[in-house]
């Protein structure tokens, strides 16, 4: 990882603290831990350190939490091209 | 840093000549750590090398050339006394102000995620950082890397 990183996480977190949640940083290899103290990251973002069980567990779990909430549900009819098409026919023949 | 250390005699050389493309950035480091490895650094200093040498090119990507077509030239050298010298080349945008750009979490891409800490990567991870830029003509960053004795 680089500054590139760096810059995503900063991304992320700035998007979640405007819609007031928070990012945690699960099982960064020693490489990436060094930069990210380099900038000073981990006094904004939280470090967890967990086994690669654990974390996909955790996952699930959340996605579980996510999907019986209708997280993933849109509100809105999903717009295709094929719709779109017909559409603009019907305008057509009206 | 003992400047005499870096105008040691050189010991081998390599040049690259790349296309500005995000995919040749992964190339560019493992060329060069691959080069280096013959001085038998160890995997940290590597990384290190690995690290600065993608952020250098990821200037001349994003900042120096915005993303249109350009080339990237890296000359590497390996000095006596364990010394890498590792240059990167651009004759993209140029840097107006190096000092301000060489402060940390200085950015002119705030809106794109930009971290604004590759100049200071450089710094911590390599031994000497020289940066010499025109505005209009390009960028050309020097970076020095001392191997610790094994």
């Amino acid at each position: 990882m680089d500054s590139s990183g760096l810059g995503l996480i900063m991304g992320r977190f700035n998007t979640m603290k405007e819609i007031g949640g928070s990012v945690t940083v699960a099982d960064p290899n020693p490489g990436i831990e060094r930069i990210m103290s380099l900038a000073g990251l981990e006094r904004i973002v939280k470090v967890v350190h967990t086994s690669l069980k654990k974390t996909a567990e955790k996952r699930e779990e959340a996605a579980a939490v996510m999907k019986s909430e209708g997280f993933f549900e849109s509100k809105k009819e999903p717009v295709t091209r094929k719709d779109e098409k017909n559409q603009r026919k019907r305008g057509i023949r009206k | 840093m003992k400047n005499g250390k870096l105008r040691g005699k050189v010991i081998n050389k390599m040049q690259l000549k790349l296309p500005a493309l995000s995919a040749n950035e992964g190339m560019a480091r493992a060329a060069v750590s691959a080069f280096c490895a013959q001085l038998d650094p160890t995997a940290v200093e590597l990384a290190d090398i690995k690290c600065a040498v993608s952020e250098a090119v990821t200037n001349c990507i994003v900042h120096a050339y915005k993303g249109r077509d350009g080339i990237i030239y890296i000359n590497v050298s390996l000095l006596e006394g364990r010394v890498a010298k590792i240059e990167i080349k651009d004759r993209g945008c140029g840097i107006d102000d190096v000092k301000e750009a060489r402060q940390p979490l200085f950015t002119t891409d705030a809106a794109s995620e930009r971290s604004g800490m590759g100049f200071t990567v450089m710094e911590s991870f390599t031994d000497c950082l020289r940066v010499s830029s025109r505005v209009g003509k390009g960028t050309n960053i020097t970076m020095f890397k001392v191997f610790g004795e094994r």
